[in-house]
């Protein structure tokens, strides 16, 4: 950015145009990483995918200060693995790393050599050029992340701003992890850990509030321009749906004119002259011939600066900003002013489209189920088609430690964008505090002081269960929530009685209750939003019976039950949200399980095989075979993703006629094998197996496996 | 599970002896091969890395040995793997005659006597 006037980083980024939203999109994912893995190692390796990847670099590596020594310990890396096994440390102030550490400062070093890095591994490994920024927390550095290339690159100001921007959510993120475990021993360190998810959750809401149409956000937008271009008004109008009235949308400085419905015609003072011109149209010296709105006169604006508001060639509406005292506009000022245009532009048209709520409410619901071995789930969120009533509806499906499943379902209390804001703290909160092992109960009360630390509480009621995969035993507490439905094999419907306890948000100290149960094979649980049950005019228990009558006698298969409830029972007034996982009945489904891709998933992966492969009445050592190859198979998957965070492959088994048929696809294509490590893991699976069949293509690698049961000797 | 909670390092001696627990997969192995190979002094005269307690091991938990058996091979330090009888590690051991490569004891007792030979 040019301008000596210090625009607002928001409108810096907009400059970049699309780019920028690319990569505040990327930010965002960082962000996402870092609420999605708590333990530090898994933390640090994910965030370097992909602050390697946002940058396009060979190398990435992050140096923690052990402050005791007053040394930097590589601590995570990728392309630079060495670095970290051989525990390298580098001295404040010496290096490379340790000149980023001592000055605060990013640097960037275009020609590596023995002179100016301190880290043999850098040179060993042909690094030609590297970026380096401090990992600052509350102005302290606590580390260092570097990025490097493998051939000559200028990093640019823009390329070091970027890690920057990075290096500062991987901060808060390396704070929180490091925050997260002290939590574990202290108590009195859940406070300041409530405190940082707030703060993630600033940075998250940020960027979803730029997509929005909510006045309070135009205005917000409104504001930051102002500042940006040292204005005194700024104001939005849009076109009305015949295309011929301009009116005032937002504005600052020129409130009045929204209050007085002031209407311009196209062609008609200023915005109408800009709609007509199709362009940015200056104004040095305001008089009551160039301009039409009154209000502009009355609070003394004498120079003007306007742009159209255009998506995809067509003008929605006119953008500009004004001062109260003579001032020329620049071309510079006018690029800006433009561009901040396209970007209100853009967020008005996808506002218009989809409504704010709704589009703010589907971002924080999951994209998909996890997989869950022996369990078949499905979900629906239907929202109310009154826009007022939209938001605050949520479920979720978390895969936790030790072979367990938190489903939860979830209603704030209030509407629209706030609930819908706040769904997506309670969602993030309850998914960190579930992590953590706790009982239903304690993840509840935990939650519970988290909405109470909050400046702008909402209520909220929520169904949370914690589901033993390998039992079917779980354990539940219903937080004024009401009493998800158990459907027996049979169709049978039956309520769950326990685990009541009070809204949370409501008191400051609150116990929360839980009850035990269990699912059979064959039974299906049903959480749901009042919205299914709750009818006008209607009481409660009625619902709760029409609800039991419907499912039965044939409850199906959670997908199609689902479909079937928001059908029926969908209520026009209110959101519904539903969520069915239905255990399956012995060995007799094929098991279909989508895995993210990354190599914390394969231990429960396993589990869930192993479940599938014991109820099939497998051996022992066949069944370890079996887990070993497609442990194989899918750490070639994990190995081979490469992207977004949602990346997953997906893992199918099923028996045919006394064989076990075993796939697994992902969308990675496989490089050749590199090492000994890979190969050898493709030669264990044709050990392993009777047949093994690798197919790549462009959209993926798929490897077929084929394993007749009780047919051969495995194991030691 | 972590590195850290799939590991306990202590030593005997001269000799270094590293006890695997649980899972040791994609997830943890690098880390693991890492964090023992990091707990071998250069003056030890050897690594006793017991298997008894590991549940599942799979190619990355292969390259970690090898990789391991390397190190030391290249400090002229002896490594020396416990895989007892019915172990489930054994059969992927097996699978990749790790034998011809690591030394394999039954038991961990004597395994230390074994590295110094």
């Amino acid at each position: 950015m040019a301008s000596s006037r210090s625009p607002e980083p928001l409108i810096q980024r907009a400059e970049a145009g699309d780019r920028a939203v690319q990569r505040l999109s990327d930010l965002q994912a960082i962000t996402e990483a870092a609420l999605s893995h708590l333990r530090l190692d898994d933390l640090l390796d994910e965030l370097l995918l992909r602050v390697r990847a946002i940058l396009a670099a060979d190398t990435a590596a992050v140096l923690l200060l052990d402050e005791e020594a007053g040394e930097l310990v590589a601590r995570a890396a990728k392309g630079l693995e060495e670095e970290v096994e051989r525990g390298t440390r580098i001295p404040l102030g010496r290096g490379f790393a340790g000149r980023v550490a001592a000055t605060k400062s990013p640097v960037i070093l275009p020609s590596v050599s023995s002179s100016n890095v301190l880290n043999p591994v850098l040179l060993e490994k042909g690094v030609c050029s590297l970026l380096g920024v401090p990992l600052l927390v509350e102005g302290e550095a606590i580390g260092v992340v570097h990025v490097g290339t493998l051939q000559p690159r200028s990093f640019t100001e823009d390329d070091a701003e970027l890690l920057r921007l990075a290096a500062d959510r991987m901060a808060i993120a390396i704070d929180h992890a490091r925050l997260y475990e002290a939590e574990r021993a202290a108590r009195a360190e859940a406070e300041r850990s409530a405190a940082r998810i707030e703060q993630i959750h600033s940075i998250t809401d940020l960027a979803l509030g730029y997509f929005s149409l909510e006045q309070d956000l135009m205005t917000r937008l409104l504001d930051r321009l102002r500042t940006a271009l040292d204005a005194d008004t700024s104001a939005i109008l849009l076109l009305d749906a015949e295309g011929e009235h301009l009116a005032v949308r937002a504005a600052r400085g020129l409130e009045r004119s929204i209050e007085r419905g002031v209407r311009i015609p196209v062609g008609a003072g200023f915005a109408g002259r800009i709609v007509a011109e199709r362009r940015p149209v200056f104004l040095p010296v305001v008089d009551h011939t160039k301009v039409l709105n009154p209000v502009l006169l009355e609070v003394g604006i004498k120079s003007l600066l306007g742009v159209p508001l255009m998506v995809e060639g067509r003008v929605i509406g006119v953008l500009h900003v004004g001062t109260l005292t003579p001032r020329a506009f620049t071309d510079e000022d006018t690029a800006l002013l433009e561009l901040a245009g396209d970007r209100i532009a853009v967020a008005i048209d996808r506002a218009r489209q989809h409504g704010v709520a709704r589009t703010l409410q589907s971002s924080l619901l999951p994209a998909a189920l996890p997989g869950v071995g022996g369990y078949d789930l499905a979900a629906r969120y239907v929202p109310s088609a009154d826009d007022a009533h939209v938001g605050g509806d949520w479920y979720d499906v978390l895969t936790l430690p030790g072979g367990r499943v938190g489903l939860v379902m979830g209603d704030v209390v209030s509407h629209g964008v706030r609930a819908a804001a706040a769904m997506g703290n309670l969602r993030t909160a309850l998914r960190a505090y579930a992590h953590d092992g706790s009982t239903a109960a304690a993840v509840m009360e935990r939650l519970n002081g988290f909405v109470r630390s909050l400046e702008e509480r909402e209520m909220a009621t929520i169904a949370y269960a914690v589901l033993d995969t390998a039992t079917g035993e779980f354990a539940y507490t219903l937080a004024g929530h009401p009493p998800p439905l158990v459907i027996g094999a049979d169709g049978e419907g039956r309520y769950l009685e326990g685990g009541r306890s009070g809204p949370v948000g409501v008191l400051t100290a609150a116990r929360y209750e839980q009850a035990a149960d269990v699912l059979l094979p064959g039974e299906t649980l049903l959480l749901y939003t009042d919205g299914l049950v709750e009818r006008r005019g209607e009481a409660l228990e009625q619902g709760l019976d029409e609800l039991k009558r419907i499912v039965g006698p044939d409850a199906g298969r959670p997908d199609g039950l689902c479909e079937r409830l928001v059908d029926e029972r969908g209520s026009s007034a209110d959101d519904v949200a539903v969520l069915a996982v239905r255990r399956a009945a012995l060995g007799v489904d094929p098991l279909e399980l989508r895995v993210r891709a990354v190599p914390e998933s394969l231990s429960a992966m396993r589990r869930s095989l192993s479940s599938w492969l014991a109820a099939l009445g497998a051996g022992e050592d066949e069944s370890y075979d079996i887990l070993l190859a497609v442990g194989e198979a899918a750490a070639n998957a994990v190995e081979h993703a490469y992207g977004p965070v949602d990346e997953q492959f997906v893992l199918t088994a099923e028996i045919v006629e006394g064989e076990v048929h075993l796939t697994v696809a992902d969308q990675g294509r496989w490089r050749p094998a590199r090492g000994t490590n890979r190969g050898r893991g493709i030669d264990l699976m044709r050990q392993l197996m009777d047949e093994v069949d690798v197919t790549m293509a462009d959209h993926g690698t798929v490897v077929r496996m084929r394993r007749r049961l009780g047919d051969r000797e495995g194991g030691p | 599970m972590s590195a850290e909670e799939s590991l306990d390092i202590r030593s005997e001696g001269d000799v270094v002896v590293a006890e695997l627990k649980g899972e040791i997969d994609l997830a943890n192995a690098k880390a693991i091969g890492s964090l023992v190979a990091g707990a071998v002094p250069n003056d030890a005269t050897g690594l006793v890395v017991d298997l008894s307690e590991v549940t599942y091991l799979d190619s990355s938990g292969v390259h970690l040995i090898f990789d391991l058996a390397q190190r030391l091979g290249d400090r002229q330090q002896r490594l020396v793997l416990v895989v007892p009888e019915g172990s489930r590690v054994r059969r992927v051991l097996d699978l990749v005659n790790l034998e011809a490569v690591v030394q394999v004891v039954r038991s961990a007792d004597g395994a230390t006597a074994t590295v110094r030979g």
